[in-house]
């Protein structure tokens, strides 16, 4: 066998001026694992999908076990023995984990499917790599860290030698994240190549012998994992070390803003969506819901905001019960949000930057008289939230695709904060916005909180949870199964709650 | 050029590209049959656009495709496909017609908008029930609406067949309606009349409607982004609902235009296809109000012109439905367009640089 | 009532469900690789049309069948062109097929024939009719078995192929999988062009027998505008079956039978003819609304 699997040389990706991979370079060993590291933006989904055929390279040279390989589309990575489990599994919803696995491979002869004669393969994959699944389920019916395990049991079944993973733990608990790594460490003895896409360090120290960091669309460098510290791996991952600590300031009384009793949403499944949630957000109080994605968090937020009708229960809004009010009546009495989808929610991406800053006031006397929209009125306003909010943009009729994500995150919080209110609904705030911005947005937030805005801070990152919020409310199969002070407890504890199990 | 100039100019070249390639296929058609091409276009050209009485004749045939082209720009705007303004417009024809019968004492002044205004509410009505029936119970409405309009063609055949079939008429058609409710024509002996000027002052409410008021940007914005426009709080069955409301509403006057401007009564089947038409219309004028009148105009004049063709070089005016098709199918392939708009923008710009 | 509808009605209900039928099972198909062919219509048209101008010119209804299924492959090759290398909306697309195939198949008809309205002919052969001499005593057996073209009899065999097809097969399997979610089937290393082209292609060909069918099962003649909105009843009858071949067999039975119960009552009463022809398609949008409610086709996001 060769000593290297994947052989990836100075390989550069331009898209119109902006480098997503520059002189990039990528090594990885057979029977190791390898984790690939940087952070959001700095071009490891990029490099993969070019090892994956998904993209290609302008330049640069990829050798796959020693032979150059012309990796054109994810049929020929496939033919070169290479899988990619990505954080949006690629699985057809309506078929069974089976037909799943089986789909787009030929080991039967004739055009008839016989799916008895391919089952024992496939249950034997499953037991060699300690992965449990109902091979007769419905893949939409299985929890999200099953269906991991299925793109997995595919990579298997085509006979991987090569397995990338994106982001796998992002949705998963840290019980399941144990679970995968074991069954990562029995894939990598058997001699497969694994690459590990990251940036949780602590995982990084988990499973990894060898480390490559990415920047900025470069290589940073590569380093065996027993060589290096965590502090090391921060230096060369953001090149500063940014402090994320933050001056709250203390309330002594503090009015109740939102209240919510006994909210119940039913769904047209058997188990409800979301069941008796209620809790309370003071003024300059942030409140963190914890939790794995799909617990019933957007839905919460969708109740809140009034884009969905609860069941049952009420939402009190600085004492007045607004549960029938609409979107529109509840933004104007106060109720801002930052909404999870930034490109498909939180703006119109296909209109201009200033037709998606007055989108909270276009009907307003502040921008229309008698249902005209003036331009120059709109013009001046999105003028000011650009410099308050340091968007950045060439013009304010340039379209909003045109600016980076993080700028268009930033117009999203300046858009809503510039709103009267009393309330802010932020989901998943920072998701996939750079460094630079993601303080900023933070700065805002406790800016915020400090003026007194309540805030619902809806994240899939505990250490975001952790570090911005007063009290953290675990949410766990619609259900609040805790609510907890934020500096009275860590990851690990949360990790359980999020899971509906108790610490032992 | 100046930036806006070059845009809007190759915004327009798939139109052009299009109409270049149906006349082309057009051609390859006529001499399929063997026919001369030359004499064709000829006489279908000179028919549509050369001289007062055919111009005039163009742009009356224009109007009611200017509308329906109105009319389905406004509700695919706000992302729904109103494929029933044939059956809006059938039925606007008749209730116009019928209003402006029972009311035949009225003066012209108030008749006339009365009975516009009776069409515009029967349409908007079509228009809205299958709209209903697509937020509430998730009809497709593509289907639904090409279903209603046969049952508003039968619908109308039945009762201009039997209850309101004029005494003495031969074929199937109401009484004439009386003299006041004519729309004025405009260049006689051809039938063009004021609601040519209707149609314009349509395209610029329209206009300035979608692209200068609150309710435009609901529409547009429901209709590019429906998950943003819930977020921020437009409602989108209401918004929905009114868009189709507004396009009913004009392809109802479209049809009252056609019954008080140039028939005078309601014939059974008089519509060549409007409402489909209007579909072309729209595509070709890339959805703007102000493009479906340069659309509708020159669909006008092929229609004109094709009658034109067929007196003077005896090929079936049944060639321009076929140049209309082939419009529409090479206006369907967007992007096979690309390189060319961009083989244009790229030289403008090397242009510049040097 | 007797006399308006009796047991010859199932027969009728057979002969009107079948292009119905046809043009559905192919529909279903490209439904599920993710396309709603809105141009079955015109395609159905043009199948009609140039079954009409073969069977004519080379005596043969068999030539008549495979032009029509031809006419339909070219419409539904074009189709998918545009959907897949141009990327162009398929509502678009296909409302200009069936725009295209109403203008040429009438601009042809005036330019080729010399007629406006209809071709009609001795010279023009029909499909032959199967008859079975030892059932024609029984009143139901007679009526479902005998005086029919042998495209009947197929089109319900393809009930089952199609069944098996999407169900049992490897295609059939792939193929679903890129309608239901193209990026799954793509990183499964599937050609989600080529499975759409195929989709695409059975309901062109089907459509395309459906209007052959049209135009030689029963009468031989082709009429301006004949399918008269059949393409879109089969759509309806996509959508509310399901996508499934067993659903399209329904529906189609039941359009069948409301369009006998339509004939007969033309017949035989004093019904305006316009309310009986409205039947069918106040039925599709009743039937859509009816089985419409609930989620629509499950498409991850």
């Amino acid at each position: 066998m060769h000593n290297l699997a994947v052989s990836m040389t100075d390989i550069c990706k331009s898209y119109g001026k902006f480098k997503a991979n520059d002189h990039v370079s990528l090594h990885v060993r057979p029977g190791t694992i390898h984790c690939l590291v940087g952070e959001n933006g700095a071009g490891k989904t990029t490099l993969m999908n070019i090892l994956y055929g998904l993209i290609q390279k302008d330049y640069g040279e990829i050798k796959i076990f020693g032979q150059p390989a012309n990796v054109k589309n994810p049929i020929d990575a496939n033919g070169y023995g290479i899988s990619m489990v990505h954080q949006h599994f690629k699985l057809v919803p309506s078929f069974t984990v089976l037909e799943n696995v089986i789909l787009g491979t030929s080991k039967t002869r004739g055009p008839l499917l016989d799916k008895q004669t391919l089952e024992p393969e496939i249950l034997q994959l499953c037991n060699q790599f300690g992965l449990e699944i109902d091979l007769q389920k419905v893949t939409e019916d299985i929890p999200v860290g099953s269906q991991q395990r299925v793109e997995i049991l595919k990579a298997l079944y085509r006979g991987t030698e090569i397995l990338i993973l994106d982001e796998p733990t992002a949705v998963l608990t840290p019980q399941e994240s144990e679970q995968l790594f074991i069954t990562l460490e029995a894939l990598a003895q058997s001699g497969t190549a694994i690459i590990f896409i990251t940036h949780k360090l602590r995982e990084v120290f988990r499973i990894s012998s060898e480390i490559t960091v990415m920047r900025g669309g470069r290589t940073v460098g590569t380093v065996f994992t027993k060589d290096v510290t965590d502090n090391h791996i921060v230096r060369m991952m953001i090149g500063k070390s940014i402090s994320l600590s933050f001056d709250k300031k203390g309330f002594t009384e503090r009015k109740v803003v939102l209240s919510l009793q006994k909210i119940n949403l039913a769904s047209s499944r058997s188990k409800p969506i979301l069941e008796n949630v209620s809790f309370e957000i003071a003024e300059g109080e942030i409140l963190g819901i914890a939790g794995i994605e799909g617990n019933g968090q957007s839905e919460l937020v969708e109740v809140i905001s009034g884009a969905q009708k609860a069941t049952s229960g009420k939402t009190i809004l600085d004492g007045d019960d607004v549960s029938h009010f609409n979107v529109r009546e509840r933004r104007n009495i106060g109720v801002v949000h930052i909404p999870e989808d930034r490109n498909k929610t939180g703006v119109n991406i296909s209109a201009s930057l200033l037709e998606n800053m007055i989108a909270n006031n276009y009907f307003m006397p502040d921008i229309s008289s008698y249902g005209f929209i003036s331009e120059s009125k709109a013009s001046s306003y999105t003028v000011q939230i650009c410099n308050t909010y340091n968007v950045k943009s060439a013009s304010v009729l340039a379209p909003i695709s045109s600016l980076s994500g993080g700028n268009i995150q930033k117009a999203i919080v300046g858009r809503e904060l510039s709103m009267p209110r009393r309330l802010l609904l932020a989901s998943q705030p920072t998701r996939g916005v750079d460094i630079g911005s993601i303080e900023y947005i933070y700065s805002k937030l406790i800016e915020y909180r400090n003026n007194g805005l309540a805030t619902l801070l809806v994240s899939s990152d505990l250490a975001e949870i952790l570090t911005m919020s007063d009290r953290i409310a675990v949410i766990y199969e619609g259900k609040i199964v805790s609510i907890l002070n934020a500096h009275e407890t860590n990851e690990i504890e949360l990790g359980f709650l999020m899971t509906g199990s108790k610490e032992n | 050029m100046n930036n806006g100039l070059r845009l809007l100019i190759s915004s327009l070249i798939p139109s052009v590209m299009a109409a270049a390639g149906a006349f082309l296929i057009a051609l390859l058609f006529v001499v399929f049959v063997r026919q001369d091409p030359s004499v064709a276009f000829t006489a279908l050209l000179n028919g549509g656009f050369v001289g007062t009485q055919n111009i005039a004749n163009t742009l009356m045939k224009a109007t009611p495709l200017i509308l329906t082209g109105l009319a389905f720009t406004i509700a695919s705007r706000a992302g729904v496909f109103n494929v029933g303004a044939e059956g809006q417009l059938y039925l606007g024809a008749f209730f116009s017609t019928i209003t402006a019968l029972s009311f035949s004492e009225l003066p012209g002044l108030a008749l006339i908008p009365i009975s516009i205004l009776v069409g515009a509410f029967v349409g908007a009505i079509w228009a809205v029930f299958p709209t209903y029936l697509k937020l509430r119970f998730n009809v497709n409405e593509i289907i639904s609406t090409i279903m209603l309009n046969y049952v508003a063609i039968l619908f109308t055949s039945y009762l201009v067949n039997h209850p309101f079939k004029a005494k003495d008429a031969q074929f199937p058609a109401t009484e004439m309606i009386p003299d006041q409710a004519f729309l004025l024509r405009l260049l006689p002996p051809s039938r063009l009349n004021m609601g040519f000027l209707i149609a314009i002052a349509l395209v610029i409410l329209l206009w300035l409607l979608l692209f200068k008021t609150i309710w435009g940007y609901d529409f547009r914005h429901v209709g590019q982004a429906p998950y943003f426009s819930s977020y921020i709080g437009i409602s989108l069955p209401k918004t929905m609902l009114s868009a189709m409301a507004l396009s009913g509403a004009i392809a109802g006057i479209a049809g009252a235009i056609e019954v008080l401007g140039v028939h005078h009564r309601f014939l059974d089947n008089f519509s060549p296809g409007f409402g489909f038409t209007g579909i072309i219309v729209s595509l070709l004028g890339k959805a703007n109000p102000i493009g479906d009148l340069v659309g509708g105009i020159f669909l006008g004049g092929l229609t004109q012109g094709a009658l034109m063709m067929e007196l003077n070089a005896s090929i079936g005016r049944e060639l321009v439905d076929v140049i209309k098709a082939v419009l529409f199918i090479s206006l369907a392939a967007v992007e096979a367009y690309k390189p060319i708009i961009h083989l244009f923008s790229d030289r403008k710009v090397k242009a510049q640089d040097a | 009532m007797p006399e308006i509808i009796n047991l010859s009605i199932i027969g009728v209900a057979i002969r009107m469900a079948t292009p119905l039928l046809l043009s559905s099972l192919g529909g279903v198909v490209a439904y599920r690789a993710g396309i709603l062919n809105v141009g079955m219509e015109g395609m159905m048209l043009a199948g009609a049309f140039s079954a009409v101008v073969f069977s004519m010119t080379f005596g043969s209804s068999t030539i008549g069948l495979i032009a029509a299924g031809l006419i339909g492959l070219l419409a539904a090759m074009l189709t998918g062109l545009i959907y897949n290398r141009y990327k162009g909306d398929v509502f678009v697309i296909g409302m200009a097929i069936n725009i295209g195939a109403l203008g040429l198949t009438n601009f042809l008809m005036r330019s080729i024939f010399g007629t406006v309205g209809a071709i009609s002919g001795s010279d023009i052969i029909g499909f032959p009719k199967i008859e079975i001499n030892a059932i024609k005593e029984f009143p139901v057996l007679r009526d479902v078995f005998t005086g029919n073209p042998i495209l009947v009899y197929a089109s319900w065999g393809l009930v089952l192929i199609t069944f098996v097809f999407l169900n049992h097969t490897r295609v059939g399997l792939n193929l679903r999988a890129v309608g239901e979610n193209p990026e799954a089937a793509a990183a499964a290393g599937l050609n989600n062009s080529w499975y759409r082209y195929l989709g695409i292609a059975l309901s062109g060909i089907s459509s395309g027998f459906a209007g052959a069918y049209l135009a030689l099962g029963q009468l031989s003649m082709f009429t301006e505008n004949m399918t008269a909105g059949r393409g879109f009843i089969a759509l309806a009858i996509i959508i509310f079956g399901r996508g499934t071949a067993e659903g399209a067999l329904l529906g189609s039975l039941l359009f069948g039978f409301a369009e006998a119960v339509a004939m007969q009552l033309q017949g035989a009463s004093t019904v305006p003819p316009q309310f009986v022809l409205m039947i069918p398609y106040v039925l599709t949008v009743v039937a859509l609304t009816i089985f419409g409610v609930g989620r629509s086709r499950r498409l991850s996001t």
